[in-house]
C-alpha cells in the first residue's frame, strides 16, 4: 500500500461509499468507462436492483455461448439463483446460465453482486524529473463470476491493473481510483492487514513465469502448505493432505513425488500447475492470472486453461485473465478488454473478435501469421498517436 | 527433401552468385546429455536458399538440433555437412569458415546480448574474431539492414526494446555475411505486432541475400508463414516431415501433428479434455 492510500484511509473511508474522497483527482470522462457507468448505476441505487448488473453480463455473453461450438456443453445452470430473482430469469430465459452460486459462500448473500468493481483505476510511477508517468489511465470494469480477459502489448498497463487490484504495486507507485471494491470491501482504503488477509485468501494471483515466481529454496509442497496455513489454522498433517489434494486437482500425476521436489526439478508446465494449486488452495473468489500460460507449450497451455475453466464453471470463481495473446483469450474468455497505452480501447464479447471495431484491435489481429493464408509480407501495426490520447 | 526450392533461379541462369548458395544436411543426429537422449535419428536436408522449419513442444529436441548443427551441443553420432555452393570446397563443421557461414539467432533477446557492451561492441566482436577489417562500415551497414539507424550504435541493450534487441541479434549474425541462418524461436519473446516486423525483416533479408533458414518455433502459424518445409518433432524424434502447403491444407499424417494444429487454434473444451 502506498503512502497516499494510507493518507486516504485516515481521511475516513466509511463516510464515503463512492470512494470520491477529497484529494483524489477527478477523472476525465473517457469512452472506457462510459459503458461501465451504464452497468454501474443500478448498483449505486439500491441493493434490490443489483441483480440486474449480473443479469446483464450473462445476457451479453449468451449469444456467444449459444453459437460458439468450442464452449461445449455447459453444466447444469444455477437454478436457485434464477428463481430467487425474477429479473435474472427474464433477462436470459432459455440459455444455460453461466453465473453460478458458489457452494461454500461465506455469507449467505441473497442477490448476486459483482465480485469486483473497478472504476477509473489509475496507477502512476514517479519519473526521474519529478513528474509522474501514468501506466494505467482510468480503467473501469465490473467483474461477475466470469472469465474476463485483459489483452494488450507489453507496456499497455494490463499487468499493472492486475497488480493494483491485489495491492502489489511497487511501493513508489501511486494507485488511485473512484472505486476499487471486492465484494463490497473498499480495497483502496482498507488497512494493510485487511489487504493481506484478502491477498492469497479470497483474491489470488497466478504470476507469469513459474521459474521466477516460485521460491527456489522451498519444496513445492512446502510452498503450497505455506499459503494454506497463512489463511487458516490447521494442523501440519491436515495441511499436507490438503496440499496433496490440491496438487492432484491440477492434474499432477504423482502429487506425493512433486510435493517433495524443488521448483528447478519440475518442468515449466508442472511449475505453473503447482502455482495454480497454491493459488487455489485457499478457495479464492477472485483469481487474477497474469500471463499464466505464456511460458508454456501450446498443448500444456490447453491443460492449464482447462483447469482454470473448470474452476470458473464449477466453483463460480471470478477470473481476470491477463494475456498478450488476443487469439487465445478470445477463445477462452467470456469478455475481453483490449488495452492500449494504459486505457481500455475496446470491449469485445467472446466470439466477437471478428467484429472488433478499434483499429488497434484489428491491427493486432491482422499482424498474426495464419495457417491457411499466404501473406507476404505480414501487415504491421501502424500506431496512431490518437489511440493513446 | 532436396528436390525443389523457391529460389528464383534453380540453376537455370548460370550466374555464379546464385550458385554460391549453401544448404545443409544433417544425417542421423544423436545428442545425449548424461544418458538422456535429447535427439535421436534425426535427418534433415535443407536445399540452398530454402527455408526449413522445426516445430515441437519444449523438450522435443528442436533447439538441440540447431545447437548440434552449429557445434553448441555434443553430437554423439551423426553427420552435419554443407551442400551446394557451386564448385568451391565447403568448410567442415566446427571450423572457423564454417562458423562464418552458419550463424545463429537465439530465442531470448533479453538474454543473448551482453548487458555491459554497447551495440557497437557487440557487433564488432564477430568481426574481430574472424579478422575482418572494415568494421566501421560493416557495422553501419548491418544496423542499416535491420532497420536501426546509426543512432542505436552506442546504446546498451537495456536502452532498447525487445524488438530492437532482436534486430541487434540478427545484425550480429548478419555482419559475417553468413549463408545459413539458424533461428531459434526468434520471435517468441516479442509482442504480436513486433513479431510481424521481425518476421518481415527476416524474409526480406533472406530474399535479398539468398539465405538458407532453419527456423525453430513452437508456433505452427509462424513456421508455415516463414518456411516451405517443416519437421515436427516429439521427444527427440522426428514425427513427420511435410510441406507448409500440406499443413495449411490439413493434409497431415500423424495424430501428434493434428493435436498441435488443434492446440494452436485456441482453447476449446473438447480439445482440452481429449
Amino acid at each position: 500500500m502506498s503512502i497516499i492510500d494510507r493518507a486516504l484511509t485516515k481521511k475516513g473511508r466509511a463516510a464515503d461509499p463512492e470512494g470520491l474522497l477529497p484529494g483524489v483527482p477527478a477523472p476525465a470522462a473517457s469512452d472506457g468507462h462510459a459503458q461501465h457507468d451504464a452497468l454501474d448505476s443500478p448498483a449505486a441505487t439500491t441493493g434490490a436492483e443489483r441483480p440486474t448488473i449480473d443479469a446483464a453480463t450473462p445476457d451479453a455473453m449468451a449469444p456467444a455461448m449459444a453459437d460458439g461450438s468450442p464452449e461445449g456443453p455447459t453444466p447444469a445452470p444455477a437454478a436457485p439463483a434464477a428463481t430467487t430473482e425474477p429479473s435474472v430469469a427474464l433477462a436470459a430465459p432459455p440459455v444455460p446460465e453461466p453465473v453460478r452460486i458458489e457452494p461454500t459462500l461465506k455469507a449467505a448473500v441473497p442477490a448476486p453482486r459483482p465480485v469486483l468493481v473497478v472504476d477509473d483505476l489509475r496507477v502512476a510511477f514517479p519519473g526521474r524529473d519529478g513528474g509522474w508517468t501514468e501506466a494505467v489511465r482510468g480503467v473501469s470494469f465490473t467483474l461477475g463470476r466470469e472469465r474476463l480477459g485483459i489483452v494488450g502489448e507489453s507496456g499497455s498497463g494490463k499487468s499493472q491493473t492486475g497488480r493494483a487490484i491485489l495491492g502489489l504495486t511497487a511501493p513508489e507507485g501511486r494507485v488511485t481510483a473512484k472505486r476499487l471494491e471486492f465484494h463490497g470491501t473498499d480495497l483502496l482504503h482498507c488497512s494493510a492487514r485487511e489487504r493481506r488477509d484478502l491477498r492469497g485468501g479470497r483474491i489470488a494471483m497466478v504470476l507469469q513465469d513459474p521459474k521466477f515466481s516460485l521460491n527456489p529454496v522451498m519444496t513445492i509442497g512446502d510452498q503450497v502448505v505455506e499459503t494454506l496455513r497463512a489463511h487458516s489454522r490447521m494442523s501440519a498433517r491436515d495441511a499436507r493432505d490438503k496440499a496433496l489434494e490440491a496438487l492432484a486437482a491440477v492434474q499432477i500425476d504423482q502429487p506425493k513425488r512433486v510435493y517433495k521436489l524443488y521448483p528447478h526439478e519440475v518442468s515449466g508446465g508442472m511449475g505453473q500447475r503447482a502455482m495454480i494449486a497454491m493459488m487455489l488452495i485457499a478457495n479464492p473468489e477472485l483469481l487474477i492470472a497474469d500471463e499464466p500460460t505464456s511460458a508454456l507449450d501450446v498443448t500444456v497451455q490447453l491443460q492449464v486453461l482447462a483447469i482454470l475453466d473448470k474452476l470458473v464453471t464449477e466453483r463460480g470463481m471470478g477470473l481476470v485473465f491477463i494475456s498478450h495473446d488476443l487469439r487465445l483469450v478470445s477463445t477462452f474468455c467470456d469478455r475481453i478488454l483490449v488495452m492500449y497505452a494504459g486505457k481500455v480501447v475496446e470491449e469485445i464479447a467472446s466470439g466477437g473478435l471478428a467484429d472488433a471495431q478499434h483499429p488497434y484491435t484489428r491491427g493486432l489481429l491482422n499482424c498474426l501469421p495464419r495457417l491457411a493464408e499466404d501473406r507476404h509480407p505480414l501487415p504491421t501495426l501502424d500506431r496512431q498517436p490518437a489511440w493513446a490520447l | 527433401m532436396t528436390s525443389t526450392t523457391d529460389s528464383p533461379n534453380p540453376a537455370a541462369t548460370a550466374r555464379s552468385s546464385n550458385d554460391d548458395h549453401v544448404g545443409l544436411a544433417a544425417i542421423d543426429l544423436r545428442v545425449v546429455y548424461d544418458g538422456f537422449v535429447a535427439v535421436e535419428k534425426t535427418t534433415l536436408h535443407v536445399a540452398p536458399g530454402e527455408s526449413f522449419g522445426i516445430v515441437g513442444e519444449s523438450g522435443s529436441g528442436k533447439s538441440t538440433v540447431l545447437r548440434a548443427i552449429c557445434g553448441l551441443a555434443p553430437m554423439e553420432s551423426g553427420k552435419v555437412q554443407l551442400i551446394g555452393g557451386g564448385d568451391r570446397t565447403l568448410p567442415a563443421p566446427g571450423s572457423k569458415p564454417f562458423r562464418r557461414l552458419v550463424q545463429m539467432v537465439f530465442q531470448d533477446p533479453y538474454g543473448s546480448l551482453h548487458p555491459r557492451q554497447t551495440v557497437d561492441r557487440i557487433l564488432a566482436e564477430p568481426l574481430a574474431i574472424h579478422g575482418i577489417q572494415d568494421a566501421e562500415t560493416r557495422i553501419e551497414r548491418a544496423l542499416d539492414e535491420v532497420g536501426l539507424g546509426n543512432g542505436f550504435r552506442f546504446r546498451y541493450p537495456h536502452q532498447l526494446s525487445g524488438g530492437q534487441r532482436q534486430r541487434i541479434a540478427i545484425a550480429r549474425a548478419l555482419i559475417l555475411e553468413p549463408q545459413i541462418m539458424l533461428l531459434d524461436e526468434p520471435t517468441s519473446a516479442l509482442d504480436a505486432s513486433v513479431q510481424a516486423e521481425v518476421l518481415n525483416l527476416l524474409e526480406d533479408l533472406r530474399r535479398r541475400r539468398g539465405l538458407t533458414f532453419i527456423m525453430v518455433s513452437h508456433d505452427l502459424a509462424v513456421v508455415t508463414h516463414m518456411c516451405e518445409k517443416l519437421m515436427v518433432m516429439q521427444r527427440g524424434q522426428t514425427v513427420e516431415l511435410l510441406s507448409s502447403a500440406d499443413l495449411a491444407a490439413h493434409r497431415v499424417q500423424q495424430d501428434y501433428t493434428r493435436k498441435l494444429m488443434q492446440a494452436s487454434a485456441g482453447f476449446s473444451r473438447d480439445a482440452a479434455t481429449a
